[in-house]
C-alpha cells in the first residue's frame, strides 16, 4: 500500500450573495489559487465557471474535520489537508487545522487544549497510517508527526545547548531557547517561543507570542506569516497578534521582574 | 594511550587533505608515531601531496578486504620516518566501507601508532560517517566564510549525533583550524573575524593558518609546507601540530604584513 500526506490551505468561504462572492474570488484570485476552497451554499452557473476558467480548486458542501472552528463570515483560515486525497478520492484523508484568531489573540491554553484534542482524535483514528505515512517539510506537518513522544499535556521546553545547522527542535507545546540558533537549524513549535541566543536560523510558531533578539539571517514564521527582520529593531522582541495585526513590542526591563 | 583524529570540514576545497598532511607530517616532527589515513575512497589526494604517489601499492579497502597485510599497505613518508601513510583506494566508491571493518583497522593502527590521522571526505554522506565513527578526537576546518562555517557547523552537528562517543553519552573533543586567513581583509571586514566564527561554532580554536600561496606549490610538489622554514603556513601548521602533541603554545593571530621602506619605493617607480 502507498500512502502519502500533504498538507494544503483550505479557505472557507460561504455563498450568501453570487455577486458579492464572485467579486471577492475575482479580486483574491491569485491568492485563492494556492487554496483548496470550501464552499458552502448554494452554486450558480456563473460561479462554476469562474472556478473552473481560473482552474481553482474547490470542494462544496463538504464538511472538513477542523482542529479548531471559528469563522462565520468571510474569513481566513489556514488548515492543512491531504491533497492527493481529494484529488484521487482516496480513502486516506487526513489533515489539520489551525486559525489565525481575529478578534483576539488566543489565550495558549486554549489553543494547546484544541491541539492536544485533535492530535488524540488522529491517533485513534489510524495508527498503523501514521508509521507508513511519507513525511512532508513543512512545519505545521512535521509537528503533527512527532506527536507520539509528546506527552499529554506539554509543559515548556527548555532547550540548552546551541542548535547546529540541520538540527531541529518540533513541538506542539511552548519552548524556550537558551543558546544559538545556528544558520540552517530550524525551530517550530505550536505554542510561543522564546530565542534568547543569536538567531540564524529559522523559527516558526502558532503559539501566543515569539520572543527574540533582533535577526540577521534567518527567517521568523509566526502563525504562517513572515516577520521582516528589519522590524525587529529592540534587544528583545516580543511578537503578537492584535485585531489580526502583528505586533512587535519591546520587551522592558519590568516585564522581567 | 592512543588517539584516533578525524580531520572534517564539511565544505569541501577548504584544505582538509592539506592540512592532514602538514599535521600529520608536523606530529611527525615532534617525534611521534603517526599514521595518517585517506579515508576519501574514489578520490584518493592524500598521496600526492604527500609526494608518495608513486609508491602506493596496495590499499586501506585490501587491508579491510584482508588482500594485503597492513605492514605492506602502509607508506612509510620520505621527509620524516616517524610518518606512516594509509592510501585510500582509487577505484572503489564510498559503499565499500562497513563499521566493523573500519574498527578492526583503526584498532590495528592504534596498537602501532600513537596519532592516527583519518582525511575524511568532503560532505556528510556515508563516507564522511563513517571517518567520524570511531573518533576519538576531531579537528574541524573552516574558511573564514559563511558557507564554511555553515556546512562545518552540520558537520559538527554530525560528529555529536553519530559518532561513537556521542552515541555513548560522551563527546568527540573537537579542536577549531581557520584555514586561509587572508589578515588584510579580515581588518577590512570582507572576511569573517575570528572570534565570531568561535561565537557560532562553540569549538576551541587550534590555529589560524594564514593565506599562503606556497601551499598549492608545496602540495603540487608533495611537499608539504610544514617543512619550508620560511613559509608562515608552515609555522602555524608547526604550532598545531605541537598542540595536538600536549604543548602550550600561545595563538599567533596573522598580521598585515607592513611593507618595508624598501618596497614602498618599489612601489613608487613601478
Amino acid at each position: 500500500m502507498k500512502c502519502s500526506q500533504y498538507n494544503v490551505k483550505v479557505f472557507e468561504i460561504g455563498i450568501e450573495d453570487p455577486e458579492t462572492f464572485l467579486k471577492f474570488l475575482e479580486a483574491n484570485r491569485a491568492l485563492l489559487g494556492q487554496h483548496l476552497l470550501s464552499i458552502h451554499g448554494e452554486m450558480t452557473e456563473e460561479i462554476y465557471d469562474f472556478l473552473e476558467s481560473n482552474s481553482l480548486h474547490y470542494v462544496l458542501n463538504m464538511t472538513l474535520p477542523q482542529a479548531k472552528r471559528g469563522v462565520q463570515r468571510f474569513r481566513m483560515l489556514r488548515s492543512e489537508e491531504e491533497e492527493k486525497a481529494l484529488e484521487e478520492r482516496s480513502t486516506s484523508a487526513e489533515h489539520s487545522s489551525d486559525t489565525v484568531a481575529k478578534e483576539e489573540t488566543p489565550s495558549l491554553p486554549k489553543e494547546l487544549a484544541e491541539v492536544r484534542d485533535w492530535l488524540r482524535k488522529k491517533r485513534g483514528k489510524s495508527p498503523e497510517k501514521e508509521a507508513q505515512k511519507k513525511e512532508t517539510e513543512t512545519s505545521e506537518e512535521a509537528l503533527s508527526a512527532s506527536d507520539e513522544e509528546f506527552p499529554k499535556a506539554p509543559p515548556l521546553k527548555i532547550v540548552k545547548q546551541a542548535l547546529r545547522s540541520g538540527q531541529s527542535v518540533r513541538y506542539d507545546g511552548s519552548l524556550l531557547l537558551t543558546e544559538r540558533i545556528n544558520s540552517g537549524a530550524q525551530v517550530a513549535a505550536l505554542g510561543s517561543v522564546i530565542a534568547l541566543g543569536p538567531v540564524e536560523g529559522n523559527i516558526s510558531s502558532t503559539g501566543e507570542c515569539v520572543i527574540v533578539p533582533p535577526i540577521r539571517r534567518g527567517t521568523l514564521l509566526f502563525h504562517g506569516r513572515t516577520i521582516e527582520n528589519d522590524a525587529l529593531i529592540h534587544p528583545l522582541n516580543k511578537i503578537t497578534f492584535v485585531d489580526d495585526q502583528v505586533v512587535i513590542q519591546p520587551i522592558n526591563k519590568k516585564e522581567f521582574h | 594511550m592512543s588517539k584516533v583524529i578525524a580531520v572534517i570540514s564539511g565544505k569541501g576545497g577548504v584544505g582538509k587533505t592539506t592540512t592532514t598532511a602538514n599535521v600529520g607530517l608536523g606530529i611527525a616532527r615532534n617525534g611521534r608515531q603517526c599514521v595518517v589515513v585517506d579515508f576519501d575512497i574514489g578520490q584518493r589526494n592524500l598521496d600526492m601531496i604527500l609526494g608518495l604517489e608513486n609508491r602506493v601499492v596496495y590499499d586501506m579497502v585490501q587491508v579491510m578486504d584482508e588482500e594485503a597485510r597492513l605492514d605492506q599497505a602502509l607508506i612509510r613518508s620520505k621527509a620524516n620516518s616517524n610518518l606512516y601513510f594509509l592510501p585510500a583506494s582509487q577505484t572503489k566508491d564510498k559503499s565499500v566501507l562497513e563499521s566493523e571493518k573500519i574498527e578492526k583497522l583503526l584498532k590495528d593502527l592504534r596498537k602501532r601508532f600513537e596519532y592516527v590521522i583519518l582525511d575524511a571526505p568532503a560532505g556528510i554522506e556515508s563516507g564522511f560517517e563513517h571517518t567520524i565513527e570511531f573518533a576519538d578526537e576531531a579537528i574541524i576546518v573552516v574558511n573564514p566564510e559563511v558557507s564554511s562555517i555553515r556546512d562545518s557547523d552540520r558537520a559538527i552537528g554530525i560528529l555529536d549525533s553519530k559518532s561513537r562517543k556521542g552515541k555513548e553519552g560522551g563527546e568527540v573533543k573537537k579542536h577549531l583550524i581557520i584555514n586561509r586567513v587572508d589578515p588584510g581583509m579580515v581588518e577590512r571586514g570582507e572576511m569573517l573575524a575570528t572570534d565570531d566564527i568561535l561565537e557560532i561554532l562553540s569549538v576551541d580554536l587550534l590555529g589560524i593558518v594564514p593565506e599562503d600561496k606556497g601551499v598549492i606549490d608545496a602540495s603540487n610538489q608533495g611537499h608539504p609546507v610544514v617543512l619550508d622554514d620560511e613559509s608562515e603556513a608552515g609555522a602555524a601548521y608547526r604550532r598545531i601540530a605541537k598542540r595536538l602533541c600536549g604543548e602550550r603554545i600561545p595563538l599567533v593571530e596573522p598580521q598585515v604584513k607592513k611593507e618595508s621602506l624598501v618596497g614602498k619605493l618599489k612601489g613608487l617607480f613601478r
